[in-house]
């Protein structure tokens, strides 16, 4: 189509460069954590010597010593940690995706000031108003149950401004064609639901990802062992006064990335589409 | 029953459960944490209303402005080394390494997928003291002396921002390429045409477009640094590090409620950089023309009967 341009040196140089500047940043970025997989079943002598990177033989005895309880409750921990994960994940998603439907589809009074309310929820975050929100779940005395930590996270307004978006690009046809068949309001909404659905799961993959890393809110609202999530056990394994083998402490830190990573394997291909459908201009 | 009313009461059966989360759990607090800012407590759990004096201490306290000027270097370094850095890897990504790409973005994604508290953890055994891998597999067969990465205070915030850097750069290369393929080839192909190099091309075609997800994507991040709490808190034990280098405004606040175990004055610490936070935020994404407020400026929406 074009004639070449002759560059030969540049066009030669530039994209072995390239290459090997990602491949660079893709070890940099992964070693550590292949590092810490395979360092989570050496023995205690070899674990800081890095090469070779494989065990001489896998010992899976932190992983039994973390799932049979005995320095923390951490198979109950990590359960807590996925219960508040998803049950906030679900909330978050439902409750965003319905109040973007009506604002993208409806008109009615108060409906700036009630969207505006919504978009400062983005500026004003919930770790800044954490306190507060400690002493008003202790008068509720919700303190130290999950739901301490779930319900704060429900109410996301970026997932209003999301799915704002994203239900404006649903052409109104489409409803109004469920419509002239007779369905009730309610029904209009349940169908047009399958519609969006990559925009469901990517914004159900963000939300899950950012609860099942959330540290500080749980760290101040949860205090029975029992109750902590994951992160927070974890981080009390490691600052606590008593000498706590690294193996142990990597075991438990490899665990914690599976359950996001598998989250993402599964729905990486729907994730990148649902995105790209919002930036189509 | 007639069509019309039974449409009534949905909007706001949908509306209801977001307003009710958001009135009870964000609304609430934020008028109780301003009331607390303004009372003082003794030691015996008697408040007393004292006004403004806690935001007045704070204006002539040193230690406040070192975490408020420390807070926003770190966000500002950790947006600026994240935005370029992840914009070329889209761009590469965009039309090259088809076969490895999933391979790619995945080694990319990894450390976001992860607990930043892990990610702190890893980081602490590869930079510290004797004992990290960095010291020993690169400083040491040089007969190099031992580099204290954590504790030396000129490199706490750079490594704030290094964690920044590692946990996010894939997620949101990953958002600038879904936004380059919403850009229709056409627009390319038409320029090329008239001569234009690919330097213009990315200059008068990719960054224009791109203005709303990256404006979008650096208030993210801006917002994600300024509220990020564990990265500080397991590199620094929960205090500010050496000569208060690594305190930042979260911990600060942290520090005053549940070592100082004065409450009033720690919302205070936190509400105080409210207006500057909501001020950067606004300015981000009003340069990006994301029109926060346009919910009411389409006319294909149903009109409610009134």
């Amino acid at each position: 189509m074009f004639p070449a341009k002759r560059f030969p040196i540049k066009k030669q140089a530039a994209p072995l460069m390239a290459t090997l500047a990602l491949a660079a940043l893709c070890v940099a970025f992964a070693f550590p954590f292949v590092w810490m997989f395979c360092a989570s079943f050496k023995s205690d002598a070899d674990i800081f010597t890095p090469f070779p990177l494989l065990p001489h033989h896998f010992n899976p005895r932190y992983y039994s010593s973390l799932l049979d309880g005995s320095w923390i409750p951490y198979p109950r921990q990590f359960l807590n940690s996925l219960f508040i994960a998803i049950v906030e994940t679900f909330l978050a998603t439902s409750f965003a995706a319905g109040s973007g439907y009506v604002f993208a589809k409806f008109h009615f009074r108060h409906k700036q000031p009630l969207f505006i309310l919504a978009v400062l929820t983005v500026l004003i975050p919930r770790q800044v108003l954490i306190l507060p929100l400690f002493i008003w779940m202790n008068k509720l005395s919700l303190l130290d149950t999950p739901w301490s930590v779930i319900l704060p996270g429900a109410a996301s307004g970026i997932g209003i401004l999301y799915f704002t978006a994203i239900f404006r690009r649903l052409p109104d046809a489409l409803l109004d064609m469920t419509r002239c068949e007779g369905a009730g309001e309610y029904r209009v909404f349940l169908g047009a639901l399958p519609l969006v659905k990559p925009a469901l799961i990517a914004f159900a993959l963000i939300q899950f990802v950012l609860c099942w890393q959330e540290h500080l809110v749980p760290l101040i609202m949860l205090s029975t062992q029992t109750h902590l999530t994951v992160t927070v056990g974890l981080s009390s394994l490691n600052a606590g006064s008593m000498r706590v083998p690294y193996g142990l402490l990597l075991a438990g830190c490899t665990l914690t990335v599976v359950p996001t990573a598998l989250f993402f394997a599964l729905v990486h291909r729907q994730f990148q589409s649902a995105l790209s459908r919002l930036t189509e201009a | 029953m007639s069509p019309r009313r039974r449409t009534r009461p949905l909007p706001f059966l949908l509306l209801a459960p977001f307003f009710t989360a958001l009135f009870v759990f964000w609304f609430i607090p934020l008028l109780q944490g301003f009331h607390l800012s303004l009372e003082s407590d003794d030691l015996y759990g008697n408040t007393s209303f004292v006004g403004f004096l806690h935001y007045r201490t704070l204006v002539h306290d040193a230690r406040f402005w070192h975490a408020l000027r420390n807070t926003f270097a770190y966000c500002a370094l950790s947006v600026l080394l994240i935005l370029p850095l992840a914009l070329g890897l889209a761009h590469l990504l965009r039309r090259t390494y088809r076969k490895s790409r999933a391979l790619i973005q995945f080694c990319l994604m990894l450390p976001g997928l992860t607990p930043p508290l892990v990610m702190a953890l890893l980081y602490v055994l590869i930079f510290s003291g004797p004992f990290g891998l960095l010291n020993r597999v690169f400083l040491h067969p040089f007969g190099l002396p031992n580099v204290d990465w954590i504790r030396d205070p000129r490199f706490v915030k750079p490594s704030l921002a290094l964690l920044a850097m590692w946990r996010w750069t894939g997620f949101i290369t990953l958002i600038f390429l879904s936004g380059l393929e919403g850009i229709p080839g056409s627009y390319y192909d038409t320029a090329r045409t008239e001569g234009a190099s690919a330097g213009q091309l990315f200059r008068y075609i990719t960054l224009p477009l791109l203005r709303p997800v990256t404006a979008f994507v650096a208030a993210f991040l801006f917002l994600d640094a300024f509220t990020l709490f564990e990265g500080a808190y397991v590199l620094l034990g929960g205090s500010g590090g050496v000569l208060d280098a690594g305190l930042l405004l979260i911990s600060y606040s942290y520090i005053t409620a549940f070592t100082l175990g004065n409450f009033g004055s720690a919302v205070a610490i936190s509400f105080s950089s409210l207006p500057l936070l909501m001020l950067v935020l606004w300015f981000i994404l009003t340069q990006g023309r994301i029109r926060l407020f346009s919910a009411v400026k389409f006319s294909a929406a149903k009109r409610l009967p009134a």
